[in-house]
């Protein structure tokens, strides 16, 4: 199973990462990335990743997305729905031809974003881009593979006629795979509902009965407990909004002032980011307490009492790329044996938060309050494909 | 609960405090400080009509800036809490109950320990130094 780097904002920190061997490729971000600069980056960045082309908003020039010659509003100013019923081939043309022009490992083909899908959705999607992408590819004699973007939403999951409608669309284009997206909804920062996990693994695991390939976005550490649904790949990213997707990031807003997040430590043994301010507490209340945090290049540095934490600083993110990617690198490959090391993982940290509950009191987004949900979706995961 | 308990704190300790301090591990609703022998003790109060074990959560965050912190609820609603009194014990956090004008009552009170953070401690001590705040009335709050 390959990891890759979910890019946005500060992409050289995932760059560096990956020039040191951490994880397969990169997902490219247009929102923060000039098209001509990407044009530019050394071909071995690029030739083991892909694109992620933003259209979500179609015509909504968010950062960067419109020096990119696809964007609607370069073919067109004032770009919208109903030009897509002219423009779909040269669209289609041009976003294709630049992600041959940069020689990425695949073709991707985008989707559009909205906050309740039009019951035409597929049809549109399947008009819009698929088939005017699809029919431009081959005809041109392209032989790289071909991913459909696809964002689940959380009722296409809890829905079966919903879920079985999206599933019938994607088994039924003439694609090599899925970018697939997961809207989570979730009001804490690990994902803690056991049927949008389960159904997301179920989700997953149909799409590889079906021979496709499965490369999933926007994850955070649920991407472990994805892994037993034996997906093609994982990602993982540095800020929040490139761990859980979320459509504020392509919209231009106008900004107000912005708090920042806390700055958080991953930890491998725990399966979560734990907010620093409680490190100190740690030192004062728990023998050993470095050793609950891995190893890398980055933690003697971040452990020194002068370091300054702050949710900008590359090191924490980088720790986690080079902590995560040794995680998921490590699982077995089959998949009985993924699944029971995954429980065995997620047993192992529920027994370190007790150790260390019985002095430190966390909040819900550094506990392992998540976990056991965890444990029961890899029960329930595993009793279903018994079946 | 909020106004009120100010005006007690106020009157039972005097004017060295801060209200709802940003920037640190949490925002306590108060945080009392006394000068000893050139450092500074803070007693931090998290004030919560219910939800104890929500407080307890937050104020064990201001442990990391104070010497003493309270969990402060309604007299009304605080039966559950002092049902899991030694929850606070296990954490070493004071639990206190506050019913409107003097009637503040102590069930559990902490052990004064060195705050986790020596950089929040210090950003503290900054803000107070920055808020020339003039002292009037100051008993300790400490001992009390």
């Amino acid at each position: 199973m390959k990891v890759y780097h979910q890019t946005g904002f500060r992409q050289n920190w995932n760059i560096e990462s990956f020039e040191q061997g951490v994880g397969d490729g990169l997902i490219y971000s247009p929102v923060n990335l000039d098209a001509d600069k990407l044009l530019l980056l050394d071909s071995h960045l690029k030739r083991t990743g892909f694109i992620d082309p933003q259209l979500y908003l179609l015509n909504e020039a968010k950062g960067t997305l419109d020096t990119y010659p696809y964007f609607p509003g370069n073919i067109k100013p004032d770009y919208s729905t109903p030009d897509l019923d002219n423009s779909n081939i040269l669209l289609a043309q041009m976003c294709v031809d630049f992600q041959i022009k940069n020689d990425f490992e695949y073709i991707i083909i985008p989707t559009r974003y909205y906050a309740d899908n039009p019951t035409t959705y597929f049809a549109q999607t399947s008009d819009y881009f698929v088939i005017p992408f699809c029919d431009y590819i081959r005809a041109s004699g392209i032989r790289k593979k071909i991913l459909l973007s696809v964002i689940v939403k959380a009722i296409m999951l809890s829905d079966d006629e919903k879920r079985n409608e999206a599933l019938n669309w994607i088994t039924g284009q003439n694609v090599d795979g899925v970018y697939l997206i997961f809207e989570d909804n979730s009001a804490t920062k690990q994902i803690k509902d056991f049927e949008f996990l389960f159904n997301a693994l179920l989700f997953i695991q149909i799409l590889k009965n079906n021979g496709m390939e499965v490369h999933l976005g926007y994850n955070n550490t649920e991407a472990l407990l994805y892994s037993i649904a034996m997906p093609d790949s994982v990602s993982m990213g540095s800020f929040e909004n490139l761990r859980s997707f979320g459509i504020k990031r392509f919209q231009d807003l106008e900004n107000g002032p912005m708090r920042g997040p806390r700055a958080r430590l991953y930890s491998s043994q725990l399966i979560q980011w734990v907010d620093y301010q409680y490190i100190g507490a740690f030192k004062k209340l728990i023998t050993d307490y470095e050793n609950l945090f891995d190893d890398s290049e980055f933690k003697p540095l971040m452990f020194k009492p002068e370091f300054n934490w702050h949710f900008l600083k590359s090191e924490p993110y980088k720790h986690y790329f080079s902590v995560f990617n040794r995680q998921i690198k490590s699982l077995p490959g089959s998949q009985t044996e993924r699944m029971e090391n995954i429980k065995v993982q997620i047993k192992n940290a529920v027994n370190l938060f007790k150790k260390i509950e019985d002095s430190v009191l966390l909040d819900e987004n550094s506990d392992g309050s998540h976990l056991p949900t965890w444990f029961n979706v890899v029960n329930a995961f595993q009793k279903e494909i018994k079946k | 609960m909020s106004k009120q308990f100010e005006k007690f704190i106020k009157s039972s300790f005097g004017n060295t405090y801060i209200k709802e301090q940003q920037g640190l591990f949490g925002v306590p609703d108060f945080i009392f400080y006394e000068k000893k022998n050139e450092d500074f003790a803070f007693v931090s109060f998290e004030l919560k009509i219910k939800n104890w074990k929500r407080a307890a959560r937050q104020a064990f965050r201001h442990k990391s800036f104070s010497n003493v912190t309270y969990v402060v609820l309604g007299s009304k609603y605080a039966n559950p809490a002092l049902e899991n009194i030694n929850f606070f014990k296990q954490y070493n956090i004071g639990l206190a109950t506050y019913a409107g004008e003097n009637y503040f009552e102590i069930h559990y009170k902490p052990e004064i320990h060195e705050p986790y953070s020596d950089h929040l401690k210090q950003k503290l001590i900054e803000t107070i130094a920055k808020s020339r705040i003039k002292t009037k009335n100051i008993k300790p709050i400490l001992d009390y």
